[in-house]
């Protein structure tokens, strides 16, 4: 570097070129992101301002974005035609365990498959994999029979108990980022006496903190907003989630979208929250995952 | 770091145990699952107290679930059914109706019927026989979707346009929709269509030009008749409002609007009886014309509509047929709740005399007998009432779909859509 600063420069020209042509790529990146995030926050805008108009309004053509008269009573008016207090909750305590589930049981089989050598592992592991191309459609009535026996219809078991036995995409996704732990740390704690679950546990789970955060925020997201599994084993008011909440507000007639939009809005805030509490988590999980790893 | 691990598993082992605390109590009693597609406004008003009554009437309990989108409605009850736990009544419309029954989902009601001692006969005979298969009844029908035309008073007042009259004709209604269309602003861009657009309702056009349906028989087919010129001069009729006179909207130019009308940005619409709520809502003044007369100068409408059903798998087969006789049956209490809130023409002839159907409070002086034209000539907008319809049905919108946006003629869509009817038809025993 000091060499560098030394020596004189015969490309100050150059340079100067240089710097610009790097400014001008640097903003055009900030304009394909800012477009990006415009398009991103289009339909965001669009719920907002829809969830603040008049049923009348909402009819008008062509459309209109500002609402007026701006009708804050459609939140309340929303939120009260149906129990969304309830909704809230059995949302609530069937994500939160699903997310545990989900977390817990894949990390313990990603850790298997990335750290134990056992015959017929290639195999499983694929088996685990194709899993995923399994259309959900095929699983919905042999899943249904399945609950039906064991007594879980109509309870949020259905929803939640599958999360406990691992996710494919979560397990494929931690395994791959185990893989990028260095062995050597698990051979280091293996010296000082821990078994496999002390090492588990002690090394790999706090090192896979941004994996983690993915699977977690993935499930979330998915489970937060799952529509097919509540209507299909959900048949009581009582436990009815919130996308089965804002399902009422649609008929294949009419819907009252002001106040869908409204109770769509204050459902979208969880997730919302989560997002932005574990974006640094999510997003580097998914730029080590995507890139493929990176060491240490 | 062995009580972290220790802690992991109880955790573990108590989100288990927690999870299955959630489990279903046991039901008490005789009790009928009643499984519904209706709106909340059907709901709160009709069924919550339907279903209070015929309780303290009867002493059966009844569970009540409402799905509102017809599409997941049918997806849970299709599942149910399969799996085996399907609710004891449900609300089929004519078509599903008749697919459950030929895979005998359906319970039939005949015994009951006779028992009962129910004259059948206070029925519209074209309506019950939607839901007869081979002397076998399978529901009790409640309404049927009879179209009509609403318009908007105040529109064809400021345009100096007459109110549709009986025994108007096709030609009348695209010259008096030709007459609403208006370009306000002269930008060049439609501010006013004339009428909304019914395109998917376009079987109706084909009944008026040929009183026939579009198979010749709904139950058995043999022949298709889509490439009658009748059949291909309707279907390009209603494409030709969109393409060449511009009078209804393409999907483009309604930029997803839910219903033109109700937004006051169309003369007419083309709808059933459901969308008057929200028409009731709208703070305009309108009224309804029976639908157009076609070239055969009959009048036409729907049959199709939809029925209480009863699953062939209950296990309370007499306390599901007093909650289906309750809501349907002659007399019922159910289409009684229904005729006040004006959302549907009932299947029941005595009730389609009566005054709360016909000069509705809500409504004085309104034609409301327009959603009575056509009887005698009902037919099914879904065409055949047989297993193979819902192959008919995306073969239908797929290939129309080109004709709606002017990239095939009417012939030459109907001509690919017969084709292939041709080879389902030959195979008609695989839909079975």
């Amino acid at each position: 570097m000091a060499v560098h600063v030394a020596l004189p420069n015969p490309k100050r020209k150059d340079d100067w070129r240089e710097k610009v042509a790097a400014h001008l790529s640097v903003g055009a990146i900030y304009l394909v992101l800012l477009l990006g995030a415009v398009l991103i926050f289009f339909p965001f805008a669009w719920t907002i301002s829809t969830s603040l108009k008049s049923e009348q309004q909402t009819l008008e053509y062509p459309p209109t974005w500002a609402p007026d008269p701006v009708q804050w009573e459609n939140y309340p008016d929303a939120l009260t035609a149906r129990p969304f207090g309830r909704y809230y909750v059995n949302t609530a305590i069937i994500t939160v365990l699903s997310v545990v589930g989900q977390v817990v049981s894949s990390a313990v089989v990603a850790y298997g498959f990335a750290r134990f050598r056992f015959p017929g592992r290639g195999l499983m592991f694929l088996i685990v994999l194709s899993t995923l191309m399994i259309p959900f459609h095929m699983l919905i009535i042999p899943r249904f029979i399945l609950f039906k026996y064991l007594g879980w219809l109509d309870t949020f078991a259905p929803l939640i108990i599958p999360n406990f036995f691992g996710g494919a995409f979560s397990i494929f996704l931690l395994r791959q980022y185990f893989l990028t732990i260095p062995l050597d740390l698990d051979e280091a704690a293996k010296m000082d006496g821990a078994n496999a679950f002390q090492i588990f546990a002690q090394i790999i789970l706090p090192l896979a903190r941004p994996a983690l955060g993915a699977v977690a925020v993935f499930e979330f997201v998915s489970t937060w907003n799952d529509f097919l599994g509540p209507l299909i084993y959900l048949s009581s008011d009582r436990n009815y989630t919130v996308s089965i909440g804002l399902a009422a507000f649609r008929n294949d007639y009419f819907t009252a979208w002001h106040l869908f939009m409204a109770a769509s809005a204050v459902a979208m805030l969880a997730p919302l929250a989560v997002f932005f509490l574990a974006q640094k988590y999510f997003i580097s999980g998914v730029a080590l995952t995507g890139s493929g790893g990176s060491k240490g | 770091m062995l009580r972290k691990g220790k802690t992991l598993s109880t955790l573990l082992v108590l989100l288990f145990i927690l999870s299955l605390g959630f489990s279903a109590t046991a039901q008490e009693g005789v009790t009928v699952k009643w499984f519904m597609r209706w709106d909340q406004n059907r709901v709160d008003n009709v069924a919550m107290p339907v279903s209070e009554a015929f309780t303290d009437e009867t002493g059966i309990g009844i569970e009540f679930e409402n799905i509102g989108s017809g599409r997941d409605y049918y997806t849970k009850l299709q599942t149910t059914i399969a799996g085996g736990t399907p609710p004891d009544v449900f609300y089929p419309a004519t078509h599903v109706a008749n697919a459950y029954a030929s895979k005998g989902a359906l319970l039939t009601i005949n015994e009951f019927v006779e028992r009962d001692g129910i004259d059948l006969s206070v029925y519209d005979p074209t309506i019950l026989e939607n839901y007869q298969i081979d002397g076998a009844l399978h529901c009790l029908p409640i309404d049927h979707a009879a179209l009509v035309v609403y318009y908007n008073k105040e529109i064809f007042d400021a345009a100096g346009v007459d109110y549709p009259v009986d025994g108007w004709t096709w030609d009348d209604f695209l010259a008096t929709a030709e007459a609403l269309t208006l370009d306000t602003d002269g930008d060049g861009v439609t501010d006013q269509f004339g009428v909304d657009t019914f395109r998917n309702y376009w079987p109706m056009v084909v009944w008026s030009n040929t009183d026939r349906g579009l198979f010749d028989d709904k139950r058995n087919p043999t022949e298709f008749y889509g490439m009658d010129q009748g059949v291909i001069d309707s279907v390009q009729f209603v494409a030709d409002l969109i393409l060449e006179h511009n009078v209804m909207p393409s999907d483009e130019q309604r930029a997803d609007i839910s219903d033109l009308f109700a937004a006051g940005k169309s003369g007419m619409q083309v709808v059933g009886h459901w969308r008057m709520q929200r028409y009731l809502g709208s703070g305009f003044d309108f009224d309804m014309a029976a639908l157009p007369l076609g070239e055969s100068g009959e009048a036409v409408n729907r049959a199709d509509g939809s029925c209480f059903a009863i699953s062939a798998d209950t296990e309370h087969p007499e306390e599901a047929w007093q909650l289906v006789k309750y809501l349907a049956g002659p007399g019922s209490n159910g289409v009684n709740m229904l005729l006040d809130l004006q959302v549907m023409t009932p299947a029941l002839t005595e009730f389609k005399s009566d005054p709360r159907f016909l000069e509705p409070e809500l409504l004085p002086g309104s034609n409301k007998a327009a959603f009575l034209a056509g009887a005698g000539n009902y037919f099914s907008m879904y065409d055949p009432i047989h297993p193979m319809y819902s192959a008919f049905d995306s073969l239908w919108k797929q290939e129309l779909g080109e004709v709606w946006i002017g990239a095939a003629s009417a012939e030459e869509a109907m001509g690919r859509i017969a084709d292939e009817v041709a080879y389902m038809l030959e195979n008609i025993a695989d839909y079975e």
